[in-house]
């Protein structure tokens, strides 16, 4: 009996200790990404490349938004019980998401935390091309596999599919064969009805902001 | 003239840094606007008016020019102050180059309501004249009265501003919407103290041109004043003096029924 109890004390022992390493780990990546030194040195960069860039407004407009703006608009408007955190970060060419969600396929609330860059290839066209993803809870899917599932569950479960499509793409290129690729398609005639005939043509990210251009 | 450039300039000052702590800003270059603006073209020649041009100068200085009928007519504006889901512009300039069987008020009030009437613009703002230091002079006051952005109601509205080619606002997300006056929150304010009487309380209370004490004083009414109350904002009563049909601002605490 007590060689049992003792067992089960250590098995206990030994998850916890190995949960408790996981998110340790998570927070030190997050911060890796959003590294406060490196950033002092892109921040003034960064600040210098805006204000050009707000300089150059062409014959269009300009939306530059904070990470608490989108912050709120994702925690108005991406609600589910299943997704117990959802959270915007931006840094110099770097967007990340960093996110729990309850996959009931495995009874788990799994941490994740994606990070990449965006391209607009063509206008209204938003690719979030993923440069890493990572999953800080054991299971038996690829990351990639999950990653897909994140995103199809936020585009049909939650409400911002009334304002953007939102998918998920393998790409078949070296760099991106194991991350992929989320797609965000701005549904502008629902964003600003009253707007007529306006595209979005650019998009950049600087410290804790994101700027986009449109005509 | 001076105060107005002091204005202005730390107006531009604290829009050049203003991004690091607002939640966002909305440019839109001029070809944008007036791009926009023809897109309304059939509205507004309802109103007899046409050929509408926005121009920004800079230093929160800017143009209309459109036509009243074939008549050209020409407004030069600055924008005076922004506040939370307030601009407030002021007219420095008002001309018509031919006969127009309007005072050049009307034709202003005209010309607001016609934008005021855009889609975009009907429902998210309210664009009123209002007045200035005597009847030659106006301004304009174009208040917010919801959320600008659809997918964020808590957005506020907090500066603008007027570059060479750009009109810039500056604002930020706020945890409820208690800070805007919906339409429907005027018109039942202005129901139930328009065109009521009141008196003035105080031995002598300023009227102003605004809703503020940083708007100029046009007099002093005294003691016992009988005033018609035209509107509210707020705090802020526009009122009449019944006797000598004086338009202006007070403030509210100095007032009684």
């Amino acid at each position: 009996m007590k060689k049992t109890f003792i067992f089960l004390v250590i098995v206990a022992l030994a998850f916890t200790g190995s949960a408790y390493e996981r998110s340790h780990q998570h927070q030190d990546y997050l911060d890796s990404i959003l590294d406060p030194v490196s950033i002092r040195r892109d921040a003034d960069i960064s600040r210098l490349s805006r204000t050009d860039t707000v300089r150059n407004i062409g014959d269009g407009f300009m939306l530059g938004f904070s990470e608490n703006f989108l912050n709120a608009i994702v925690h108005k408007h991406v609600e589910h019980e299943a997704l117990k955190d959802f959270n915007l970060y931006f840094r110099d060419g770097v967007f990340v998401i960093d996110g729990v969600i309850y996959f009931d396929l495995l009874d788990l609330d799994i941490p994740f935390t994606v990070h990449g860059n965006f391209q607009v290839p063509r206008d209204n066209s938003l690719y979030l091309d993923i440069a890493e993803a990572k999953v800080w809870e054991e299971g038996n899917l690829p990351t990639h596999v999950l990653l897909e599932k994140v995103i199809e569950f936020v585009a049909d479960n939650t409400e911002i599919s009334k304002f953007i499509y939102l998918g998920y793409e393998s790409v078949s290129a070296r760099r991106y064969d194991e991350y992929g690729r989320i797609i965000i398609i701005p549904k502008l005639e629902d964003i600003a009805p009253n707007i007529p005939d306006i595209t979005i043509t650019d998009i950049n990210t600087f410290f804790e902001e994101i700027i986009i251009k449109g005509k | 003239m001076k105060k107005m450039l002091l204005l202005t300039m730390i107006i531009s000052v604290f829009t050049i840094t203003s991004f690091a702590s607002d939640d966002y800003f909305f440019s839109i270059s001029e070809p944008f606007v007036n791009k926009y603006i023809d897109f309304f073209e059939e509205e507004f020649n309802e109103s007899s008016l046409s050929k509408f041009n926005f121009e920004f100068a800079g230093n929160n200085e800017g143009k209309i020019t459109c036509r009243y009928l074939i008549v050209p007519v020409r407004i030069d504006f600055t924008l005076e102050q922004a506040e939370v889901n307030q601009i407030d512009f002021f007219i420095e300039r008002f001309r018509v180059l031919g006969f127009i069987p309007l005072s050049k008020k009307m034709l202003a009030r005209k010309i607001m309501e016609s934008l005021d009437e855009v889609p975009a613009m009907k429902e998210v703002v309210n664009i009123a004249v209002r007045n200035g230091r005597d009847d030659e002079t106006f301004g304009i006051t174009v208040r917010f009265q919801k959320s600008p952005v659809e997918l964020l109601s808590e957005l506020t509205v907090d500066n603008a501003n007027l570059n060479r080619e750009r009109m810039s606002i500056f604002g930020n997300v706020f945890e409820d919407t208690s800070h805007y006056t919906t339409s429907n929150t005027a018109d039942n304010d202005n129901n139930s103290s328009s065109n009521s009487i009141m008196y003035v309380d105080v031995s002598a209370a300023n009227l102003r041109t605004g809703p503020d004490t940083g708007f100029e004083k046009i007099n002093t009414i005294t003691r016992d004043t009988k005033v018609q109350i035209l509107a509210r904002l707020e705090d802020w009563y526009k009122i009449r003096v019944v006797d000598t049909g004086f338009e202006g601002y007070i403030y509210g605490e100095l007032l009684r029924q």
